[in-house]
Protein backbone atom coordinates (compact mmCIF):
# COMPACT_ATOMS: atom_id res chain seq x y z
CA UNK A 1 0.00 0.00 0.00
CA UNK A 2 2.17 2.47 1.04
CA UNK A 3 4.81 1.81 -2.20
CA UNK A 4 1.14 2.53 -4.35
CA UNK A 5 0.84 5.56 -2.21
CA UNK A 6 4.44 6.79 -3.14
CA UNK A 7 3.88 5.71 -6.62
CA UNK A 8 0.91 7.64 -7.19
CA UNK A 9 2.42 10.94 -5.13
CA UNK A 10 5.56 10.96 -7.72
CA UNK A 11 2.51 10.58 -10.68
CA UNK A 12 1.01 13.51 -9.60
CA UNK A 13 3.96 15.37 -8.68
CA UNK A 14 5.83 14.19 -12.91
CA UNK A 15 2.03 15.52 -14.11
CA UNK A 16 3.02 19.14 -12.65
CA UNK A 17 6.82 20.20 -14.28
CA UNK A 18 6.49 23.51 -13.09
CA UNK A 19 6.30 22.83 -9.87
CA UNK A 20 9.17 20.17 -9.90
CA UNK A 21 11.33 22.69 -11.43
CA UNK A 22 10.52 25.44 -8.82
CA UNK A 23 11.21 23.06 -6.40
CA UNK A 24 15.23 21.85 -7.88
CA UNK A 25 15.25 25.53 -8.13
CA UNK A 26 14.80 26.23 -4.28
CA UNK A 27 16.80 22.83 -3.74
CA UNK A 28 20.15 24.63 -5.91
CA UNK A 29 19.69 27.92 -3.87
CA UNK A 30 19.56 26.01 -0.47
CA UNK A 31 22.85 24.31 -1.73
CA UNK A 32 24.07 27.47 -2.61
CA UNK A 33 23.12 29.12 0.91
CA UNK A 34 25.09 26.14 2.82
CA UNK A 35 28.04 25.64 0.65
CA UNK A 36 28.40 29.21 0.29
CA UNK A 37 32.09 29.01 1.18
CA UNK A 38 32.91 26.19 -0.87
CA UNK A 39 31.40 27.76 -4.34
CA UNK A 40 32.58 31.36 -4.04
CA UNK A 41 35.39 31.54 -5.76
CA UNK A 42 36.56 34.85 -4.05
CA UNK A 43 36.13 36.26 -0.79
CA UNK A 44 33.21 38.21 -1.09
CA UNK A 45 34.60 40.50 1.07
CA UNK A 46 37.70 41.41 -0.71
CA UNK A 47 38.06 45.00 -2.70
CA UNK A 48 41.01 44.64 -5.53
CA UNK A 49 41.11 48.12 -6.63
CA UNK A 50 42.95 46.91 -9.83
CA UNK A 51 39.41 45.63 -11.49
CA UNK A 52 36.94 48.33 -10.56
CA UNK A 53 33.91 47.69 -12.03
CA UNK A 54 35.17 44.92 -14.80
CA UNK A 55 32.72 43.65 -17.38
CA UNK A 56 32.14 39.83 -16.85
CA UNK A 57 34.99 37.79 -17.74
CA UNK A 58 36.09 34.16 -17.03
CA UNK A 59 37.46 34.65 -14.20
CA UNK A 60 35.00 37.03 -12.83
CA UNK A 61 31.65 35.51 -14.32
CA UNK A 62 29.44 38.04 -13.17
CA UNK A 63 32.08 41.16 -13.52
CA UNK A 64 33.32 43.02 -10.15
CA UNK A 65 31.61 45.79 -8.39
CA UNK A 66 32.31 49.14 -7.17
CA UNK A 67 35.42 48.01 -4.80
CA UNK A 68 36.66 45.77 -7.18
CA UNK A 69 35.01 42.69 -5.34
CA UNK A 70 33.38 39.77 -7.41
CA UNK A 71 29.95 40.12 -7.66
CA UNK A 72 29.61 35.95 -8.36
CA UNK A 73 30.99 35.63 -4.94
CA UNK A 74 28.99 38.24 -3.41
CA UNK A 75 25.75 36.83 -5.18
CA UNK A 76 26.59 33.24 -4.13
CA UNK A 77 26.98 34.57 -0.12
CA UNK A 78 23.90 36.88 -0.48
CA UNK A 79 21.99 33.92 -1.10
CA UNK A 80 22.68 33.08 2.54
CA UNK A 81 22.04 35.83 3.91
CA UNK A 82 18.36 35.95 1.92
CA UNK A 83 17.97 32.37 2.88
CA UNK A 84 18.16 33.07 7.02
CA UNK A 85 15.67 36.33 6.59
CA UNK A 86 12.91 34.54 4.91
CA UNK A 87 13.29 30.92 6.30
CA UNK A 88 13.87 32.32 10.31
CA UNK A 89 11.54 35.06 9.99
CA UNK A 90 8.34 33.05 8.57
CA UNK A 91 9.58 29.90 11.44
CA UNK A 92 9.56 33.44 14.27
CA UNK A 93 5.92 34.22 12.81
CA UNK A 94 4.60 30.53 12.74
CA UNK A 95 6.39 30.33 16.34
CA UNK A 96 4.21 33.24 17.49
CA UNK A 97 1.39 33.07 15.27
CA UNK A 98 0.31 29.20 15.45
CA UNK A 99 0.02 28.90 19.57
CA UNK A 100 -1.72 32.15 19.47
CA UNK A 101 -4.05 30.89 16.70
CA UNK A 102 -4.67 27.43 18.37
CA UNK A 103 -5.83 29.92 21.33
CA UNK A 104 -7.78 31.84 19.79
CA UNK A 105 -9.99 29.32 17.84
CA UNK A 106 -9.92 26.61 20.74
CA UNK A 107 -10.96 29.04 23.58
CA UNK A 108 -13.20 31.25 21.91
CA UNK A 109 -14.70 33.91 24.24
CA UNK A 110 -12.56 37.14 25.74
CA UNK A 111 -9.24 35.32 24.90
CA UNK A 112 -10.43 35.26 20.81
CA UNK A 113 -11.90 38.62 20.86
CA UNK A 114 -8.64 40.13 22.33
CA UNK A 115 -6.11 37.96 19.88
CA UNK A 116 -7.90 38.77 17.22
CA UNK A 117 -8.81 42.87 17.86
CA UNK A 118 -4.89 43.20 18.09
CA UNK A 119 -4.46 40.86 14.67
CA UNK A 120 -7.01 43.58 13.54
CA UNK A 121 -5.23 45.82 13.76
CA UNK A 122 -1.73 44.11 13.37
CA UNK A 123 -2.79 43.84 9.84
CA UNK A 124 -3.88 47.52 9.44
CA UNK A 125 0.01 48.58 8.84
CA UNK A 126 1.07 47.78 5.56
CA UNK A 127 3.33 44.89 5.66
CA UNK A 128 6.47 47.03 5.08
CA UNK A 129 5.20 49.98 6.41
CA UNK A 130 5.13 47.71 9.57
CA UNK A 131 8.48 45.97 9.19
CA UNK A 132 10.32 49.57 8.58
CA UNK A 133 8.52 51.29 11.76
CA UNK A 134 9.75 47.96 13.72
CA UNK A 135 13.56 48.00 12.50
CA UNK A 136 13.28 52.04 13.46
CA UNK A 137 12.60 51.04 16.60
CA UNK A 138 14.84 48.40 16.98
CA UNK A 139 17.99 49.62 14.82
CA UNK A 140 18.87 48.70 11.37
CA UNK A 141 20.97 45.04 11.36
CA UNK A 142 20.03 41.70 9.61
CA UNK A 143 18.72 40.11 12.67
CA UNK A 144 16.66 43.13 13.32
CA UNK A 145 15.32 42.74 9.78
CA UNK A 146 14.66 39.42 10.05
CA UNK A 147 12.58 39.94 13.41
CA UNK A 148 10.56 42.65 11.92
CA UNK A 149 9.55 40.53 8.95
CA UNK A 150 8.28 37.98 11.11
CA UNK A 151 6.28 40.08 13.41
CA UNK A 152 5.19 41.80 10.35
CA UNK A 153 3.72 38.50 9.17
CA UNK A 154 2.74 37.00 12.49
CA UNK A 155 -1.46 37.85 12.26
CA UNK A 156 -1.36 35.99 8.46
CA UNK A 157 -0.68 32.61 10.99
CA UNK A 158 -3.07 34.30 13.61
CA UNK A 159 -5.86 34.66 11.25
CA UNK A 160 -5.12 31.10 9.24
CA UNK A 161 -4.51 28.93 11.96
CA UNK A 162 -7.52 30.07 13.96
CA UNK A 163 -9.99 30.05 10.46
CA UNK A 164 -8.38 25.88 10.65
CA UNK A 165 -9.25 25.09 13.73
CA UNK A 166 -12.97 26.44 13.88
CA UNK A 167 -13.65 24.37 10.97
CA UNK A 168 -11.77 21.53 12.10
CA UNK A 169 -13.45 21.44 15.78
CA UNK A 170 -16.53 20.73 13.58
CA UNK A 171 -15.05 17.19 12.15
CA UNK A 172 -16.25 14.09 13.52
CA UNK A 173 -12.79 12.68 14.13
CA UNK A 174 -12.37 15.80 16.68
CA UNK A 175 -16.03 15.52 17.97
CA UNK A 176 -15.12 11.82 18.89
CA UNK A 177 -11.75 12.55 20.21
CA UNK A 178 -13.61 14.79 22.43
CA UNK A 179 -16.30 12.19 23.35
CA UNK A 180 -13.80 9.63 24.48
CA UNK A 181 -12.40 12.27 26.93
CA UNK A 182 -9.60 13.55 25.53
CA UNK A 183 -8.99 16.95 26.80
CA UNK A 184 -8.63 20.34 25.27
CA UNK A 185 -4.63 20.28 25.23
CA UNK A 186 -4.43 16.72 24.04
CA UNK A 187 -6.92 17.38 21.36
CA UNK A 188 -5.52 20.45 19.93
CA UNK A 189 -1.69 18.87 19.81
CA UNK A 190 -2.97 15.01 19.03
CA UNK A 191 -5.76 15.72 16.71
CA UNK A 192 -6.19 19.22 15.16
CA UNK A 193 -2.75 20.24 14.70
CA UNK A 194 -1.39 17.49 12.29
CA UNK A 195 -4.44 18.50 10.29
CA UNK A 196 -3.72 21.71 9.75
CA UNK A 197 0.07 21.41 9.32
CA UNK A 198 -0.20 21.19 5.87
CA UNK A 199 -1.90 24.21 4.91
CA UNK A 200 0.53 26.36 7.15
CA UNK A 201 3.00 24.20 4.96
CA UNK A 202 1.38 25.69 1.92
CA UNK A 203 1.27 29.15 3.19
CA UNK A 204 4.65 29.32 4.15
CA UNK A 205 5.98 28.36 0.71
CA UNK A 206 3.86 32.01 -0.08
CA UNK A 207 5.44 33.73 3.02
CA UNK A 208 9.15 32.83 2.51
CA UNK A 209 9.37 33.93 -0.84
CA UNK A 210 7.34 37.46 0.22
CA UNK A 211 9.87 37.70 3.52
CA UNK A 212 12.90 37.25 0.67
CA UNK A 213 11.32 40.22 -0.84
CA UNK A 214 11.09 42.18 2.02
CA UNK A 215 13.84 41.82 3.11
CA UNK A 216 15.90 42.53 -0.31
CA UNK A 217 13.90 45.80 -0.28
CA UNK A 218 14.93 46.77 3.35
CA UNK A 219 18.36 46.04 3.35
CA UNK A 220 18.10 48.05 -0.87
CA UNK A 221 17.17 50.89 2.00
CA UNK A 222 19.92 50.57 3.51
CA UNK A 223 17.16 49.33 7.08
CA UNK A 224 18.72 45.84 7.07
CA UNK A 225 22.06 44.08 5.96
CA UNK A 226 24.68 46.90 6.84
CA UNK A 227 27.60 46.98 4.52
CA UNK A 228 30.03 45.15 3.61
CA UNK A 229 28.29 41.70 4.25
CA UNK A 230 27.05 41.07 0.95
CA UNK A 231 23.03 40.80 0.43
CA UNK A 232 21.06 41.24 -2.89
CA UNK A 233 19.20 44.33 -2.04
CA UNK A 234 22.64 46.01 -0.60
CA UNK A 235 24.47 44.91 -3.83
CA UNK A 236 20.93 46.30 -6.08
CA UNK A 237 20.96 49.61 -4.17
CA UNK A 238 24.71 50.07 -4.77
CA UNK A 239 24.50 48.87 -8.53
CA UNK A 240 21.41 51.47 -9.25
CA UNK A 241 24.40 54.16 -8.87
CA UNK A 242 26.49 52.94 -12.03
CA UNK A 243 23.71 51.84 -14.10
CA UNK A 244 25.55 53.44 -17.10
CA UNK A 245 29.28 52.25 -16.18
CA UNK A 246 28.21 48.65 -14.82
CA UNK A 247 24.42 47.64 -15.90
CA UNK A 248 26.01 44.12 -14.89
CA UNK A 249 26.29 44.76 -11.68
CA UNK A 250 22.59 45.34 -11.34
CA UNK A 251 21.54 42.06 -13.18
CA UNK A 252 22.36 39.37 -11.30
CA UNK A 253 21.38 39.73 -7.53
CA UNK A 254 17.93 41.07 -9.00
CA UNK A 255 18.07 37.79 -11.16
CA UNK A 256 18.45 35.97 -8.10
CA UNK A 257 16.02 37.27 -5.92
CA UNK A 258 13.19 36.76 -9.09
CA UNK A 259 14.35 33.21 -9.58
CA UNK A 260 14.27 32.20 -5.87
CA UNK A 261 10.76 33.56 -5.27
CA UNK A 262 9.03 32.49 -8.63
CA UNK A 263 10.86 29.23 -7.96
CA UNK A 264 9.21 29.46 -4.32
CA UNK A 265 5.73 29.79 -5.98
CA UNK A 266 5.54 27.60 -8.40
CA UNK A 267 6.60 24.73 -6.21
CA UNK A 268 4.02 26.16 -3.58
CA UNK A 269 1.24 26.18 -6.04
CA UNK A 270 2.64 22.16 -6.67
CA UNK A 271 2.25 21.65 -3.03
CA UNK A 272 -0.99 23.18 -2.13
CA UNK A 273 -2.15 21.00 -5.19
CA UNK A 274 -0.81 17.80 -3.84
CA UNK A 275 -2.16 18.23 -0.60
CA UNK A 276 -5.25 19.53 -1.22
CA UNK A 277 -7.36 16.39 -0.64
CA UNK A 278 -10.32 17.36 -3.09
CA UNK A 279 -7.74 16.11 -6.00
CA UNK A 280 -8.11 12.74 -4.95
CA UNK B 1 -28.14 45.48 6.85
CA UNK B 2 -28.05 47.57 9.58
CA UNK B 3 -26.97 45.48 11.81
CA UNK B 4 -23.94 44.72 9.51
CA UNK B 5 -23.16 48.18 8.68
CA UNK B 6 -23.26 48.76 12.65
CA UNK B 7 -20.74 45.95 13.22
CA UNK B 8 -18.80 46.68 10.47
CA UNK B 9 -18.22 50.21 11.29
CA UNK B 10 -17.50 49.48 15.54
CA UNK B 11 -15.14 47.05 14.41
CA UNK B 12 -13.24 49.24 12.79
CA UNK B 13 -13.42 52.09 15.46
CA UNK B 14 -11.50 49.46 17.91
CA UNK B 15 -9.35 48.41 15.38
CA UNK B 16 -8.43 52.43 14.97
CA UNK B 17 -7.97 52.10 18.85
CA UNK B 18 -5.81 49.21 18.85
CA UNK B 19 -3.53 50.63 16.13
CA UNK B 20 -3.44 54.38 17.97
CA UNK B 21 -2.21 51.99 20.81
CA UNK B 22 0.41 49.89 19.08
CA UNK B 23 1.73 53.20 17.82
CA UNK B 24 1.61 55.11 21.07
CA UNK B 25 3.59 52.35 22.63
CA UNK B 26 6.17 51.76 20.03
CA UNK B 27 7.77 55.18 20.27
CA UNK B 28 8.10 54.63 24.10
CA UNK B 29 10.02 51.51 22.96
CA UNK B 30 12.67 53.77 21.51
CA UNK B 31 15.72 53.83 24.35
CA UNK B 32 15.55 57.03 25.66
CA UNK B 33 14.09 60.03 27.17
CA UNK B 34 10.59 60.59 25.63
CA UNK B 35 11.24 64.35 25.53
CA UNK B 36 14.31 63.82 23.84
CA UNK B 37 12.80 61.33 21.00
CA UNK B 38 10.41 63.30 20.37
CA UNK B 39 12.57 66.86 20.14
CA UNK B 40 15.31 65.45 19.05
CA UNK B 41 19.13 65.58 20.14
CA UNK B 42 19.44 69.01 19.29
CA UNK B 43 16.29 70.53 21.02
CA UNK B 44 17.16 72.60 24.00
CA UNK B 45 16.29 72.39 27.56
CA UNK B 46 13.47 75.21 27.19
CA UNK B 47 12.10 72.87 23.62
CA UNK B 48 12.47 69.76 26.01
CA UNK B 49 10.42 71.24 29.09
CA UNK B 50 7.67 72.26 26.40
CA UNK B 51 7.84 68.93 24.51
CA UNK B 52 7.26 67.07 28.75
CA UNK B 53 4.54 69.93 29.36
CA UNK B 54 2.49 69.14 25.92
CA UNK B 55 2.51 65.37 26.14
CA UNK B 56 2.20 65.45 30.07
CA UNK B 57 5.27 63.22 30.15
CA UNK B 58 5.45 63.13 34.14
CA UNK B 59 1.92 62.00 34.09
CA UNK B 60 0.93 58.65 34.26
CA UNK B 61 0.94 56.51 31.25
CA UNK B 62 -2.83 56.02 30.35
CA UNK B 63 -2.99 59.64 31.22
CA UNK B 64 0.06 60.42 28.53
CA UNK B 65 -2.14 58.24 26.26
CA UNK B 66 -5.41 60.41 26.55
CA UNK B 67 -3.61 63.46 26.01
CA UNK B 68 -1.69 62.14 22.98
CA UNK B 69 -5.06 60.40 21.24
CA UNK B 70 -6.93 63.43 21.71
CA UNK B 71 -4.48 66.17 20.20
CA UNK B 72 -3.82 63.42 17.40
CA UNK B 73 -8.12 63.52 17.09
CA UNK B 74 -7.72 67.61 16.64
CA UNK B 75 -5.10 66.66 14.06
CA UNK B 76 -2.12 68.15 16.30
CA UNK B 77 0.44 65.02 15.79
CA UNK B 78 3.58 66.87 16.75
CA UNK B 79 6.09 68.28 14.68
CA UNK B 80 9.04 67.16 12.62
CA UNK B 81 11.76 67.32 14.57
CA UNK B 82 14.30 68.26 11.20
CA UNK B 83 12.07 70.61 9.96
CA UNK B 84 10.12 71.90 12.69
CA UNK B 85 6.96 71.91 10.54
CA UNK B 86 4.02 70.11 11.60
CA UNK B 87 3.74 66.06 10.92
CA UNK B 88 0.25 66.93 9.25
CA UNK B 89 1.18 69.63 7.18
CA UNK B 90 4.30 67.45 5.95
CA UNK B 91 2.42 65.03 5.10
CA UNK B 92 -0.39 66.93 3.63
CA UNK B 93 1.98 68.33 1.49
CA UNK B 94 3.71 64.80 0.14
CA UNK B 95 0.39 62.94 -0.04
CA UNK B 96 -1.23 64.50 -3.42
CA UNK B 97 1.97 63.10 -5.29
CA UNK B 98 1.70 59.75 -3.45
CA UNK B 99 -1.67 59.54 -4.53
CA UNK B 100 -1.13 60.62 -7.84
CA UNK B 101 1.45 57.62 -8.08
CA UNK B 102 -0.76 55.18 -6.30
CA UNK B 103 -4.17 56.28 -8.60
CA UNK B 104 -1.73 55.79 -12.13
CA UNK B 105 -0.50 52.43 -11.24
CA UNK B 106 -4.06 51.43 -10.40
CA UNK B 107 -5.23 52.53 -13.87
CA UNK B 108 -2.45 50.63 -15.19
CA UNK B 109 -2.95 47.64 -12.74
CA UNK B 110 -7.04 47.81 -14.24
CA UNK B 111 -6.08 47.92 -17.69
CA UNK B 112 -4.03 45.19 -17.64
CA UNK B 113 -5.59 42.77 -15.32
CA UNK B 114 -9.24 43.09 -16.13
CA UNK B 115 -9.26 42.15 -20.05
CA UNK B 116 -6.97 38.92 -18.63
CA UNK B 117 -8.53 38.22 -16.61
CA UNK B 118 -11.40 38.04 -18.34
CA UNK B 119 -9.73 36.70 -21.64
CA UNK B 120 -8.19 34.17 -20.28
CA UNK B 121 -11.39 32.74 -18.43
CA UNK B 122 -13.50 32.70 -21.44
CA UNK B 123 -10.42 30.87 -22.89
CA UNK B 124 -9.79 28.72 -20.13
CA UNK B 125 -6.84 25.65 -20.61
CA UNK B 126 -5.85 27.35 -24.45
CA UNK B 127 -2.35 28.62 -25.09
CA UNK B 128 -3.19 32.26 -24.40
CA UNK B 129 -4.48 31.13 -20.73
CA UNK B 130 -1.09 29.42 -20.41
CA UNK B 131 0.38 32.32 -21.26
CA UNK B 132 -1.55 35.10 -19.26
CA UNK B 133 -1.14 32.98 -15.80
CA UNK B 134 2.81 32.58 -16.50
CA UNK B 135 3.23 36.21 -17.46
CA UNK B 136 0.92 36.80 -14.29
CA UNK B 137 3.30 34.35 -11.76
CA UNK B 138 6.31 36.09 -12.99
CA UNK B 139 4.38 39.33 -12.24
CA UNK B 140 3.85 38.35 -8.08
CA UNK B 141 7.28 37.17 -8.19
CA UNK B 142 9.43 39.81 -9.83
CA UNK B 143 10.78 42.12 -7.02
CA UNK B 144 9.37 45.32 -8.14
CA UNK B 145 12.92 47.32 -7.25
CA UNK B 146 14.23 45.42 -9.46
CA UNK B 147 11.84 45.68 -12.21
CA UNK B 148 12.17 49.43 -11.56
CA UNK B 149 16.11 49.23 -11.79
CA UNK B 150 15.94 47.29 -15.22
CA UNK B 151 13.21 49.56 -16.76
CA UNK B 152 15.43 52.90 -15.72
CA UNK B 153 18.29 50.79 -17.20
CA UNK B 154 16.55 49.70 -20.98
CA UNK B 155 14.14 52.65 -20.99
CA UNK B 156 16.55 55.75 -20.14
CA UNK B 157 19.60 54.70 -19.36
CA UNK B 158 19.84 52.42 -23.20
CA UNK B 159 17.16 54.18 -25.04
CA UNK B 160 16.59 57.67 -23.81
CA UNK B 161 12.82 57.28 -24.03
CA UNK B 162 12.05 58.52 -20.42
CA UNK B 163 13.73 60.73 -17.78
CA UNK B 164 15.35 58.22 -15.09
CA UNK B 165 14.10 60.01 -12.49
CA UNK B 166 13.07 63.51 -10.78
CA UNK B 167 9.33 64.85 -10.42
CA UNK B 168 7.76 68.03 -12.06
CA UNK B 169 4.53 68.87 -10.80
CA UNK B 170 1.22 68.39 -12.35
CA UNK B 171 0.20 71.51 -12.66
CA UNK B 172 3.43 72.87 -14.05
CA UNK B 173 3.69 70.51 -16.87
CA UNK B 174 1.33 67.34 -17.37
CA UNK B 175 3.14 66.13 -20.05
CA UNK B 176 6.79 66.14 -18.47
CA UNK B 177 5.01 64.91 -14.83
CA UNK B 178 2.94 61.77 -16.49
CA UNK B 179 6.55 61.05 -18.33
CA UNK B 180 8.33 60.66 -15.33
CA UNK B 181 5.06 59.14 -13.47
CA UNK B 182 4.60 56.25 -15.70
CA UNK B 183 7.64 54.30 -15.06
CA UNK B 184 7.21 54.15 -11.33
CA UNK B 185 3.40 53.64 -11.54
CA UNK B 186 3.79 50.68 -13.57
CA UNK B 187 6.62 49.40 -11.09
CA UNK B 188 4.15 50.16 -8.79
CA UNK B 189 1.29 48.46 -11.00
CA UNK B 190 2.53 45.20 -12.01
CA UNK B 191 2.73 43.41 -8.85
CA UNK B 192 -1.48 44.77 -8.16
CA UNK B 193 -1.81 43.68 -11.82
CA UNK B 194 -0.90 40.31 -11.38
CA UNK B 195 -2.63 39.61 -8.24
CA UNK B 196 -6.05 41.68 -9.60
CA UNK B 197 -5.75 39.18 -13.25
CA UNK B 198 -5.65 36.11 -10.77
CA UNK B 199 -8.75 37.16 -8.70
CA UNK B 200 -10.77 38.37 -12.03
CA UNK B 201 -9.83 35.04 -14.20
CA UNK B 202 -10.96 32.61 -10.59
CA UNK B 203 -14.04 34.63 -10.36
CA UNK B 204 -15.60 34.80 -13.39
CA UNK B 205 -14.35 31.29 -14.36
CA UNK B 206 -16.90 30.73 -11.28
CA UNK B 207 -19.69 32.94 -12.26
CA UNK B 208 -19.26 31.20 -15.83
CA UNK B 209 -20.35 28.17 -14.51
CA UNK B 210 -23.06 29.01 -12.65
CA UNK B 211 -26.72 28.52 -13.58
CA UNK B 212 -28.31 32.03 -14.55
CA UNK B 213 -24.97 31.73 -17.03
CA UNK B 214 -25.79 28.64 -18.18
CA UNK B 215 -29.57 29.35 -18.49
CA UNK B 216 -28.17 32.88 -20.67
CA UNK B 217 -26.40 30.68 -23.21
CA UNK B 218 -29.03 28.49 -23.39
CA UNK B 219 -31.23 31.40 -24.58
CA UNK B 220 -29.00 31.69 -27.05
CA UNK B 221 -27.39 35.07 -26.15
CA UNK B 222 -24.03 35.79 -27.87
CA UNK B 223 -20.97 34.87 -26.42
CA UNK B 224 -19.80 38.60 -25.62
CA UNK B 225 -23.20 39.57 -24.24
CA UNK B 226 -22.98 36.72 -21.94
CA UNK B 227 -20.03 37.27 -20.77
CA UNK B 228 -19.68 41.05 -20.41
CA UNK B 229 -23.71 42.16 -19.49
CA UNK B 230 -24.10 39.12 -17.37
CA UNK B 231 -20.81 37.39 -15.87
CA UNK B 232 -18.55 40.26 -15.95
CA UNK B 233 -20.58 42.78 -13.45
CA UNK B 234 -21.03 39.87 -10.92
CA UNK B 235 -17.44 38.53 -11.33
CA UNK B 236 -15.81 42.14 -10.78
CA UNK B 237 -17.05 42.05 -6.78
CA UNK B 238 -14.07 40.28 -5.75
CA UNK B 239 -11.84 42.41 -7.61
CA UNK B 240 -12.94 44.81 -5.62
CA UNK B 241 -12.75 43.69 -2.11
CA UNK B 242 -9.34 42.33 -3.29
CA UNK B 243 -9.04 45.75 -4.47
CA UNK B 244 -8.84 47.31 -1.15
CA UNK B 245 -7.24 44.70 0.78
CA UNK B 246 -4.50 45.65 -1.65
CA UNK B 247 -4.01 49.32 -0.72
CA UNK B 248 -1.58 48.60 2.13
CA UNK B 249 0.80 47.18 -0.30
CA UNK B 250 0.23 49.82 -2.81
CA UNK B 251 1.52 52.39 0.65
CA UNK B 252 4.31 49.72 0.89
CA UNK B 253 5.03 49.37 -2.43
CA UNK B 254 5.20 53.36 -3.32
CA UNK B 255 7.82 53.51 -0.52
CA UNK B 256 10.59 51.42 -2.34
CA UNK B 257 9.20 52.98 -5.72
CA UNK B 258 8.97 56.65 -4.90
CA UNK B 259 13.13 56.05 -3.34
CA UNK B 260 14.37 53.97 -7.15
CA UNK B 261 13.08 57.13 -9.20
CA UNK B 262 13.21 59.64 -6.54
CA UNK B 263 9.47 60.71 -6.32
CA UNK B 264 9.27 63.10 -3.25
CA UNK B 265 5.91 61.39 -2.05
CA UNK B 266 5.27 59.76 0.97
CA UNK B 267 7.04 56.80 0.82
CA UNK B 268 9.97 58.63 -0.06
CA UNK B 269 9.04 61.06 3.36
CA UNK B 270 8.95 57.98 5.61
CA UNK B 271 12.10 56.68 4.81
CA UNK B 272 14.00 60.13 5.03
CA UNK B 273 12.53 60.27 8.35
CA UNK B 274 14.13 57.18 9.59
CA UNK B 275 17.32 58.07 8.37
CA UNK B 276 17.40 61.08 10.38
CA UNK B 277 15.92 59.50 13.35
CA UNK B 278 12.49 61.76 12.97
CA UNK B 279 10.72 60.06 15.35
CA UNK B 280 7.30 62.21 15.35
CA UNK B 281 7.15 61.82 11.51
CA UNK B 282 7.51 58.10 11.36
CA UNK B 283 5.20 58.09 14.34
CA UNK B 284 2.67 60.16 11.92
CA UNK B 285 3.64 58.89 8.92
CA UNK B 286 2.59 54.93 10.46
CA UNK B 287 -0.33 56.02 12.09
CA UNK B 288 -1.79 58.12 9.05
CA UNK B 289 -1.37 54.90 6.72
CA UNK B 290 -2.70 52.61 8.65
CA UNK B 291 -5.70 54.88 9.54
CA UNK B 292 -6.29 55.05 5.88
CA UNK B 293 -6.42 51.51 5.39
CA UNK B 294 -8.58 50.77 8.04
CA UNK B 295 -11.17 53.77 6.51
CA UNK B 296 -10.24 52.49 2.78
CA UNK B 297 -11.35 49.01 3.45
CA UNK B 298 -14.44 49.99 5.52
CA UNK B 299 -15.82 51.81 2.74
CA UNK B 300 -14.76 48.89 -0.05
CA UNK B 301 -16.83 46.58 2.45
CA UNK B 302 -20.32 49.14 2.71
CA UNK B 303 -19.43 49.97 -1.34
CA UNK B 304 -19.67 46.16 -1.77
CA UNK B 305 -22.41 45.32 0.62
CA UNK B 306 -25.03 48.28 -0.46
CA UNK B 307 -24.22 47.68 -4.59
CA UNK B 308 -24.99 44.02 -4.28
CA UNK B 309 -26.89 42.84 -0.97
CA UNK B 310 -28.30 39.99 -2.98
CA UNK B 311 -26.29 37.87 -5.29
CA UNK B 312 -23.80 35.64 -3.31
CA UNK B 313 -21.13 34.21 -5.49
CA UNK B 314 -20.48 31.20 -4.00
CA UNK B 315 -24.45 30.24 -3.51
CA UNK B 316 -24.86 31.09 -7.63
CA UNK B 317 -21.81 28.54 -8.10
CA UNK B 318 -22.67 26.21 -5.97
CA UNK B 319 -26.24 26.08 -8.16
CA UNK B 320 -28.15 26.73 -5.14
Amino acid sequence: MAASARGRLWRRLWRRPPAVVGAVVVLFFVVLAVGAPWIATFDPQRSDYGKIRKAPTAANPFGTDDLGRDTFSRVVWGTRVSMQAGVFSILLAIAIGVPAGLMAGSQRGAIDQLIMRLTDAWLAFPFLILAIGLVTIMGASLTNATVAIGLAATPTYIRLTRGLVLSTQEEDYVQAARALGAGGLRTILRHILPNIASALLVQATVSIPAAIIAEAILSFLGLGVQPPTPSWGTMLATAQQYLETAPWMSWWPGLAIFSLTLSFNLAGDGLRDLLDPKDY
Amino acid sequence: MAEFLVRRVAISIVTLFVISLIVFTGVRMIPGDPARVMGGTDADAAGLAEIRQKYGLDDPIPLQYLRWISLALRGDLGESIRTRESVVWTVARKLPITIELAGLSLLIALAIAIPAGVFSAARRNTVWDLLANAVSLCGLSVPSFWLGIMLILFLSVRLHWLPASGFVPLWESPLANLQRMIMPAFVLGAGLAAVLMRQTRNSMIEILSADYIRTAWSKGLAGRAVIFRHAFRNGLIPVVTILGLQTGALMGGAVVTEQIFVVPGFGRLIVEAVFTRDYPLVQGVVLITASAYVFINLLVDLSYSLLNPRIRIGGAAGGG
